[in-house]
């Protein structure tokens, strides 16, 4: 389990599709961001789990959006990243990308 | 008492229809006939006879009223409630299950359970366009299956076991 101030993969993943959507990333498009790019289906339930405790961190922030016919006239959340976050997630990605210097990894993707 | 003796010689003989002498004792069809077998049969009997039959007759009509009535009303409420549940389930396919919302409301803080639900109704809907209707639903008991752990063990870390029971009580029970 990820101490505070520290990104499980997951956490990274949401908040790298967040920033490639910004500024209408909801949790439909965060997942279907996260499928396309990284190949994983992740559940509803998961996605807003993390979003959930990225929030309470202080990484993300939310707030209402329309509601359409589509979605039962339900409103969606557009979440966006902070400046907190969006600090964490350089250091937490740095973190990765000195790691993996000088490995066979480092040529990678 | 001796008219009455006549009218039923002159029904035996042919010589007044049957129509005539109920006409007559204003009695119906069927107490004329019996009153032609029964040759004992007293005028006042006949007419305390007829005017029983008649108010049976009435209480049968009205009965019969009432319950045609009863009938009428009850096809008539079950045609508007088949109308209803008709145009309801016309509807309701386009809608997700709704005990799979309710799991996963029963286990979603309230502030995210409209953001959630909207996020797994708009997936619904685009596996309807795509699927047919069952497999659009299995679908999304799949996706309720997989979001109600993760759902319920946040909310539980957040609020603890006992608050997040006590939610739960507080809005189902």
């Amino acid at each position: 389990m990820a101490r505070s101030g520290e990104l499980k993969q997951l956490d990274q993943w949401v908040m790298l599709a967040i920033v490639r959507q910004q500024p209408s990333a909801y949790g439909v498009s965060i997942q279907d961001e996260i499928a396309k790019r990284a190949g994983r289906e992740f559940s509803v339930g998961t996605i807003y789990a993390a979003l959930s405790r990225l929030e309470d961190e202080g990484y993300l922030a939310s707030k209402a959006g329309e509601a359409t016919a589509e979605r039962g006239g339900r409103a969606k959340t557009y979440f966006s990243i902070t400046a907190t976050g969006s600090k964490t997630l350089s250091e937490s990605l740095r973190a990765v990308d000195q790691l993996r210097n000088g490995t066979r990894f480092a040529e990678a993707g | 008492m001796g008219a009455f003796k006549n009218l039923q010689i002159s029904l035996q003989n042919g010589e007044v229809s049957e129509e005539e002498l109920a006409r007559a004792l204003n009695v119906n069809l069927a107490t004329t006939r019996l009153v032609q077998l029964d040759t004992d049969f007293e005028p006042h009997q006949v007419l305390k006879d007829g005017n029983e039959s008649g108010r049976a007759d009435l209480t049968k009509e009205a009965m019969t009223t009432v319950l045609t009535a009863a009938v009428v009303f009850l096809a008539y409420a079950t045609f508007r409630g088949k109308q209803t549940s008709l145009s309801e389930l016309a509807k309701s396919p386009t809608k997700p299950p709704f005990i799979g919302e309710w799991l996963i409301t029963l286990v979603t803080p309230s502030r995210k359970a409209d953001a959630i639900l909207g996020d797994m109704e708009e997936r619904f809907q685009r596996e309807l366009a795509e699927r047919s209707l069952t497999m659009a639903r299995l679908l999304y008991w799949a996706r309720v299956t997989r979001s109600v752990g993760p759902l319920a063990l946040t909310s539980i870390k957040k609020a603890g076991w006992i608050a997040a029971v006590a939610e739960v009580f507080r809005r189902f029970i």
